[in-house]
């Protein structure tokens, strides 16, 4: 049965206030937002605070939910939000972060795959490379970043990133354009040849 | 290695990265956290007052209405100080710092002499001057000229294209060689160095780096200069830059006279350049129609086509303008690919526009295959296209020994349901096709009477003298040629009958109600034909 139809009954009987209904939508839809915020956070107890962060926010907000549009898409705009807000939060309070939360550098250390170049000195230069794009993608304007990190890093559908940004299609694909400008003039210092 | 090339991988490297983080299996939902936080009150957030937030407002307008004031004071009034009036303000020049002296090596290098700017400049005008390439790639074989023209100087180390950027200043070059030099820097140098040359330069230099031409197109005062380096580039390397920067620059940036001038430096760009036009179907940035007039314009088109329509795995192109394209430029290689697309609901129009509009034999039977096979819409008005197209087109296809019996048949139906004038020939053809039975054979006559004018009468008359075992087919023949044109045109197709018979069938033909009325009459002439010859009593 397509998410659509199966989630439909639930999400009727949540919103008039049923909470095993609603326990039904979380069962649904958890799995994914939780993936979702672990690739943004790279933590997982992080992850499983913000994922349920985002049910309890669907829920106090059901009532002004578009029923005609997919719960999952609006689900994944809550979390995105949460996730900024607590990005915001930990930027204003300095880099202060959980003692289970790896900071962005070991977490990359650990996760980075071993790279493609033989040179040891074009290694480095990946490794500067790739720390460029990760700050230089967080630094990007919220909606620029929304769009790239679910089209270009996710490879979402164009249409599965306007349902979750909440505009057009068209806005969409402009917004991944105008995001991987933004990131080859912030990356054109190491574009020049290692050797 | 590019700098879109290494952007490229960073991406991809951070795909994966972002990718694998996710892989984790989710943990189960802790639902009764959920519910606990959900009956936990939302807590109240802290609103500043707004006078608070007008008076904080109020606070900054004046600070900034007093910078802006300060910053527009007159500069008389921020002259500086008298040093008459006040001495002590006028600094005091610092005593100059021994020189430090600096190994002669690098002024040499770095420092431009006539002694090495000589052998650059005269590089240039040596490769400028020769005959243009016939390479695929020109400006790689025109840089790759001038790294050989240079090539004592390459092995001293020297950076040509340091020294290149420097001989653009020198007043003797020609425009050509100006164009030479720049085309090297974009190929040779790096960004940052094309991008500190003199304007008019620089904007050469960047008609050849796809995300320079996207920011060239985007302004119509430099969009020629974007052209103008597509023209000069190769093919394959206009090929790359061109759909880059078709797939990335939003449709509003771009004029209708760019994109069309893109275009057509695809389709002017053989095999490569047709490629990307058909898959640039897929991207929803250039109009298919624009897309479909410009692979109209390419003569490698129909190769790439064809090669498409044959290629065992489905290509990444969008099926419907393959079709199209395969419509509009009778590429028979085709046929396979639209009949197996007929299948497809969302297909089949284009298919059966594609079969019908190639009007070949093979065409045909792969037409009546899909309609054998049944589709959802009625294949009847293809067959009609294709036999205006060619209205010989039944004719060539039932001489075809392959043509099944059973294609025969469906012919015969499309051709009853289509009751469409350019279907006569064809059923014609059909009335004096063996494959059939002699009732379909009949039925195939009719319906040409039915739906064909007088130009058929030669064709009856051939069918009439062919149909010596069917009298009931010549009696039809004989009907139809009265229908047609006269019934003295089929009177004199009967010189060897008995002039009593041939007037019995003359007040056949040449009755109103008998015309009217054309299976009876076929019947009275079927059996004044088949009777036996009676004697004359002397």
């Amino acid at each position: 049965m397509p998410p659509l139809e199966r989630e439909a009954p639930f999400l009727a009987r949540a919103r008039h206030g049923d909470r095993a209904a609603f326990d039904e939508l979380v069962l649904l839809h958890y799995a994914a937002v939780h993936a979702f915020l672990l690739r943004q956070t790279r933590s997982t107890p992080e992850a499983e605070d913000l994922a349920q962060e985002t049910f309890v926010r669907a829920w106090r907000s059901l009532a002004s939910f578009d029923a005609q549009r997919p719960l999952a898409a609006w689900l994944t705009r809550i979390a995105w939000h949460l996730f900024l807000d607590r990005e915001r939060v930990r930027a204003r309070r300095g880099s202060m972060r959980s003692l289970d939360a790896p900071d962005a550098r070991s977490a990359r250390a650990i996760e980075a795959p071993a790279p493609s170049a033989s040179d040891p000195r074009a290694q480095q230069h990946e490794r500067e490379l790739d720390a460029a794009l990760d700050a230089a993608v967080a630094r990007l304007p919220e909606p620029l970043r929304l769009a790239f990190v679910l089209r270009v890093l996710e490879g979402r559908a164009y249409d599965e990133v306007a349902a979750i940004a909440g505009v057009k299609p068209a806005t969409a694909r402009t917004h991944v354009a105008a995001a991987r400008e933004r990131l080859e003039r912030a990356l054109a210092p190491y574009l020049e040849d290692p050797s | 290695v590019s700098g879109a090339d290494r952007i490229d991988r960073a991406l991809e490297r951070a795909r994966t990265r972002h990718m694998e983080r996710g892989t984790l299996p989710a943990p189960e939902p802790d639902l009764a956290a959920i519910r606990a936080r959900i009956d936990r009150p939302a807590p109240t957030v802290r609103r500043w007052p707004r006078v608070a937030i007008a008076a904080v407002g109020a606070l900054a307008a004046g600070i900034a209405i007093a910078f802006a004031l300060r910053a527009l004071r007159p500069d008389a009034e921020r002259a500086q100080p008298d040093a008459a009036r006040d001495p002590i303000a006028v600094p005091t020049p610092e005593p100059r710092q021994p020189s430090v002296t600096v190994p002669t090596a690098v002024p040499e290098l770095l420092t431009p002499t006539a002694s090495i700017a000589e052998p650059v400049a005269a590089a240039l005008r040596a490769v400028a001057a020769r005959a243009p390439s016939d390479a695929d790639d020109p400006l790689a074989a025109r840089a790759q000229a001038l790294d050989e023209a240079l090539a004592e100087q390459r092995a001293a180390r020297w950076p040509i294209a340091r020294w290149v950027a420097r001989a653009l200043s020198d007043a003797t070059l020609t425009a050509n060689e100006r164009e030479l030099a720049c085309d090297y820097l974009a190929l040779r140098g790096d960004r940052a160095q094309a991008l500190e040359l003199p304007p008019g330069h620089r904007m050469l230099a960047a008609a050849l780096a796809p995300q320079d031409v996207r920011a060239l197109l985007a302004d119509r005062g430099t969009s020629a200069f974007a052209l103008a380096g597509l023209e000069r580039a190769g093919c394959a390397r206009a090929t790359g830059i061109v759909r880059r920067v078709l797939e990335t620059l939003p449709e509003s940036d771009l004029d209708e006279t760019a994109r069309g001038a893109l275009l057509a430096r695809l389709a002017a760009c053989g095999e490569p350049g047709a490629g990307a036009l058909l898959e640039l179907s897929l991207s929803s940035a250039v109009r298919h129609d624009a897309l479909l007039a410009a692979l109209r314009a390419a003569p490698a088109a129909p190769a790439v086509v064809a090669r498409l329509a044959r290629a065992p795995r489905t290509p990444a192109v969008e099926p419907r303008l393959l079709l199209q394209c395969a419509a509009d430029l009778r590429v028979d290689a085709a046929i396979p690919f639209a009949e197996r697309a007929a299948g497809d609901p969302l297909l089949t129009a284009a298919a059966l526009h594609c079969l019908a509009t190639q009007a070949t034999p093979e065409a045909l039977i792969a037409l009546l295959r899909v309609a054998e096979r049944g589709v959802d819409i009625d294949p009847a008005p293809s067959l009609v296209r294709a036999l205006r197209v060619d209205p010989e087109l039944g004719r060539r296809a039932l001489e075809a020994p392959a043509f099944p019996r059973a294609s025969a048949r469906t012919l015969l139906a499309l051709c009853d349901r289509a009751g469409d004038g350019a279907a006569a020939p064809c059923a014609l053809a059909l009335a004096g096709d063996a494959r059939l039975d002699a009732s379909e054979r009949e039925r195939a006559a009719e319906l040409a009477i039915e739906l064909g004018d007088a130009t058929l009468v030669p064709r009856l008359r051939a069918l009439f003298d062919a149909s010596g075992q069917s009298p009931r087919l010549r009696a039809t023949c004989l009907v139809g040629a009265a229908r047609l044109s006269d019934a003295t045109v089929a009177l004199e197709w009967l010189a060897a009958l008995p002039a009593s018979r041939r007037e019995r069938i003359a007040n056949w033909l040449t009755g109103a109600r008998a015309l009217a009325q054309p299976i009876t009459t076929v019947s009275r002439i079927e059996r004044e034909l088949t009777a036996p010859p009676t004697s004359v009593s002397l």
